[in-house]
């Protein structure tokens, strides 16, 4: 009986365990004119978030993405569609520089 | 050469007395909150307008560029120390250091009317390098040191990385246009 009972709850979590994690969301904020996390490691698909928490505009720009301008409490998302490592800064203060991998 | 350096000293002389004042005579004689927020909104206006100068005179995309990036950060920040001061019901006052500034500005502005291209664009620069760098040092060592308000303390505390940032952009313009004036 306890032998029947440890298969089914093995059978209940391990579909859970099993299954591929869909597709995340990430946020980078923006505060004290840095990217925070410098360094963001997501998956193909993932989606990631910047949000300005500055006084000031800023942007998040790499060859492959550009937000524009982004105000005080301004958002703008990016799906990662492309794999690889893409350096970007704020093309309004060119010194901060961030990172995000695709995997 | 030897003018244009004067000019530049004597632009940062009020700020940079401030910061080199013996730390132990600060807590006695430093500004008040009041005079802070004077300080604070001087040394603002002063780099709006030599900004709006550089965006009038500067035919460099780079330099205009910059120009225009500090016009619209300071005054987003004068923008928001006069909104926490009204808060704070703190109303901004005179001080010789806020005064100093003042006069040194137009000693500059009167400098930066007078040159014209890659002179001016070079002056300007050079300014902006030696100004960020002695409005840091006195924000870091005199502003917050000396102010009283939790709230303005913070405030100013936020303000670092953007004079610092602002440094930082003026250096990156300052050798890349050194490069351009070599090439």
């Amino acid at each position: 009986m306890k032998l029947a009972m440890m298969f089914v709850l093995a059978a209940l979590a391990f579909p859970v365990a099993a299954t591929p994690e869909g597709p995340k969301t990430h946020t980078v904020l923006i505060t004290g004119f840095r990217f925070v996390p410098e360094k963001l490691e997501v998956n193909t698909g993932d989606t990631v978030i910047w949000k300005n928490a500055d006084i000031v505009p800023h942007t998040a720009t790499a060859k492959k993405f550009d937000s524009k301008g982004l105000d005080q409490g301004q958002s703008w998302s990016y799906v990662a569609k492309a794999k690889g490592s893409f350096p970007y800064i704020c093309t309004f203060h060119p010194t901060m520089k961030a990172e995000l991998n695709v995997k | 050469m030897f003018k244009q350096k004067f000019s530049m000293i004597t632009g940062a002389v009020a700020l940079a007395a401030l910061a080199l004042t013996n730390p132990m005579a600060r807590a006695a004689d430093g500004p008040s909150d009041p005079q802070i927020v004077g300080i604070v909104l001087a040394a603002d206006q002063v780099d709006i307008d030599y900004g709006k100068i550089a965006l009038a005179k500067s035919k460099s995309k780079t330099v205009r560029e910059f120009a225009q990036r500090m016009v619209t950060d300071h005054s987003a920040v004068q923008q928001s120390v006069t909104g926490l001061a009204a808060k704070l019901g703190v109303t901004a006052a005179d001080s010789p250091t806020s005064d100093g500034l003042k006069s040194g500005a137009r000693d500059i502005t009167a400098k930066l009317n007078s040159l014209k291209g890659k002179e001016f664009d070079k002056f300007y620069i050079d300014n902006e390098v030696s100004y960020h760098h002695t409005v840091n040092s006195a924000v870091a060592e005199v502003l917050i040191p000396n102010a009283q308000n939790s709230e303005l303390k913070s405030a100013l505390e936020g303000a670092k990385p953007l004079f610092l940032k602002h440094e930082e952009h003026a250096k990156l313009v300052q050798s890349g246009h050194s490069k351009m004036a070599h090439q």
